[in-house]
């Protein structure tokens, strides 16, 4: 059985298709990049896997249960903080905390079990020292971080990320992308990106997303690819240092 | 003063000032961080129409204001939800319409000519002992909900497609939570009148927003102010007999202005833009 298992599905919104026929099969402990040019549909397609749309033809199961059921084994990092406003009355602890929701009984406060895996996940995503500071004094790094520590606290199967780096400097973007790789150990991640060159050297397999989907391993990732895809001639960058 | 404290009606009217800020210092700072001024004060208007019916057949206003601030909060809430293009229409149309209802049930009422100024600005002098028994049986409703649900009322107010993913019923939550701001706005009634009742709701906690960044520590916060804000107007306004509820509503303001003015020049010493 695979961990996630995505059939012939189609989606559209209003009349416009986003979304043509797409297969898709994510096996247990894969580091799957999602890649494609902009409103190409990676998004869409991660909203659909966490059961925020519903896809208009084809199936979708999660954990092979329906995708609603599943959500709790989900951690989701999404591109942009979906609060309801950055000046919210609340410290960076109080808001990794609350992914432990659901998990614990429904009324009662949160368990030391609780607050020691919130104190790990603050240590290994390096905000221990800005664990009592207002959210709206965050940087864009600091609050990437913030989401990625909140989406981890509920010890999920998978772990989903769009675009976690999208608005932080390279430096910072391998330090994410290595903390990501060691959590890959105990968990399935897929992450979205527009920058295949970046994450190819992160993840096991590639799905390339421009209203249909393309698989193909990291190495056989070239140039040819990339140009099918975004339709243009794009130079490959080694990232290796 | 002490002369003043040895009347009956101030010691019911002081109990009552205690019990109103609890409910309003907990329910407002909800108010306040979701931004559901307009939709409280649309409650709280439409209040009128249950004040109005239950007058008019001869029941307790007090019961009427209940049901009717639980029906106009449902209302309202499904307006939010499902309705979202037209939501300012709709509720203004909730606002005036729930006081018209009201006014027609009074004016058809038979005999002795309510005092309608009573249920709009509110008279806190003629707080009864019963009353007294309705304020405090809402306020242990709304602490016991208030604390037992506080993560999921915190979630939804913070992050609803997050809470939506963690499997939390974000709607339900949010009508919940509106009924527990409809049975507030009933609480202050008895203090300021329902025409006032959304500054008194909103300013204790909005002033509060200037010295807290957490949830917790800002209900406390707007406990204590709106405590003040009613106790001292229901003071000042005792000797020169001025109206009290309108009194208060003009200490409520002056404590916000001083507020955000300390803020700002807590700002400019500290050069701390954080806190």
């Amino acid at each position: 059985m695979s961990l996630i298992e995505i059939k012939d599905v189609d989606f559209a919104y209003d009349r416009e298709l986003v979304l043509k026929n797409i297969n898709l099969s994510v096996e247990s402990g894969e580091f799957l990049g999602i890649i494609g040019p902009n409103a190409s549909g990676k998004s869409t397609l991660v909203k659909l896997i966490l059961g925020l749309l519903e896809p208009d033809t084809g199936t979708i199961r999660v954990l092979d249960m329906p995708v609603t059921s599943a959500r709790k084994q989900i951690g989701y990092v999404p591109q942009y903080p979906t609060f309801s406003r950055r000046d919210f009355p609340i410290n960076v602890r109080d808001t990794v905390m609350l992914g432990r929701l659901g998990l614990s009984h429904w009324f009662s406060a949160y368990s030391s079990t609780d607050r020691q895996i919130c104190q790990e996940v603050l240590r290994a995503v390096e905000i221990e020292d800005i664990a009592s500071r207002p959210i709206g004094t965050l940087s864009g790094g600091q609050l990437q971080r913030v989401l990625i520590a909140r989406a981890l606290v509920s010890e999920p199967e998978i772990l989903i990320l769009d675009e976690p780096t999208a608005n932080i400097d390279i430096r910072v973007e391998e330090d994410i992308f290595g903390l990501l790789k060691q959590y890959n150990e105990r968990m399935t991640i897929l992450v979205v990106s527009h920058d295949i060159g970046f994450i190819s050297s992160y993840v096991d397999r590639v799905a390339c997303v421009n209203k249909t989907l393309a698989c193909h391993n990291t190495e056989e990732i070239s140039g040819k690819t990339i140009e099918e895809l975004y339709g243009i001639d794009v130079r490959m960058i080694d990232h290796a240092h | 003063m002490s002369e003043f404290f040895s009347y009956n009606f101030i010691q019911h009217a002081m109990l009552a000032c205690i019990l109103a800020s609890i409910g309003c210092g907990i329910m407002g700072t909800y108010v306040v961080v979701r931004r559901i001024g307009f939709l409280a004060g649309g409650i709280a208007h439409s209040v009128l129409a249950g004040m109005g019916i239950a007058y008019y057949l001869g029941n307790t206003p007090l019961v009427g204001a209940v049901i009717a601030a639980l029906v106009a909060s449902v209302l309202i809430g499904l307006i939010n939800l499902k309705w979202r293009q037209n939501e300012d229409i709709l509720i203004a149309m909730f606002w005036s319409v729930g006081m018209a209802i009201g006014i027609l049930f009074i004016s058809r009422t038979p005999g002795y000519n309510v005092d309608l100024m009573s249920y709009l600005f509110g008279n806190i002098l003629l707080v009864s002992g019963n009353d007294l028994v309705l304020m405090l049986l809402l306020d242990i409703l709304l602490f016991l909900l208030a604390t037992m649900l506080y993560r999921q009322f915190l979630v939804t107010a913070f992050d609803q497609e997050f809470a939506r993913l963690r499997g939390i019923n974000v709607e339900f939550y949010y009508i919940l939570l509106l009924s527990m701001v409809a049975l507030t706005v009933v609480l202050l009634i008895q203090v300021v009148g329902l025409i006032l009742v959304l500054a008194l709701l909103i300013l204790p906690a909005a002033s509060a927003t200037q010295f807290v960044s957490s949830i917790k520590p800002m209900m406390l916060l707007s406990v204590l102010f709106s405590l003040f804000v009613t106790t001292s107007g229901l003071v000042i306004s005792y000797q020169p007999d001025l109206p009290s509820g309108a009194t208060i509503i003009i200490i409520a303001s002056f404590v916000y202005l001083v507020s955000i003015i300390s803020k700002r020049i807590q700002v400019k010493l500290t050069g701390n833009h954080d806190n």
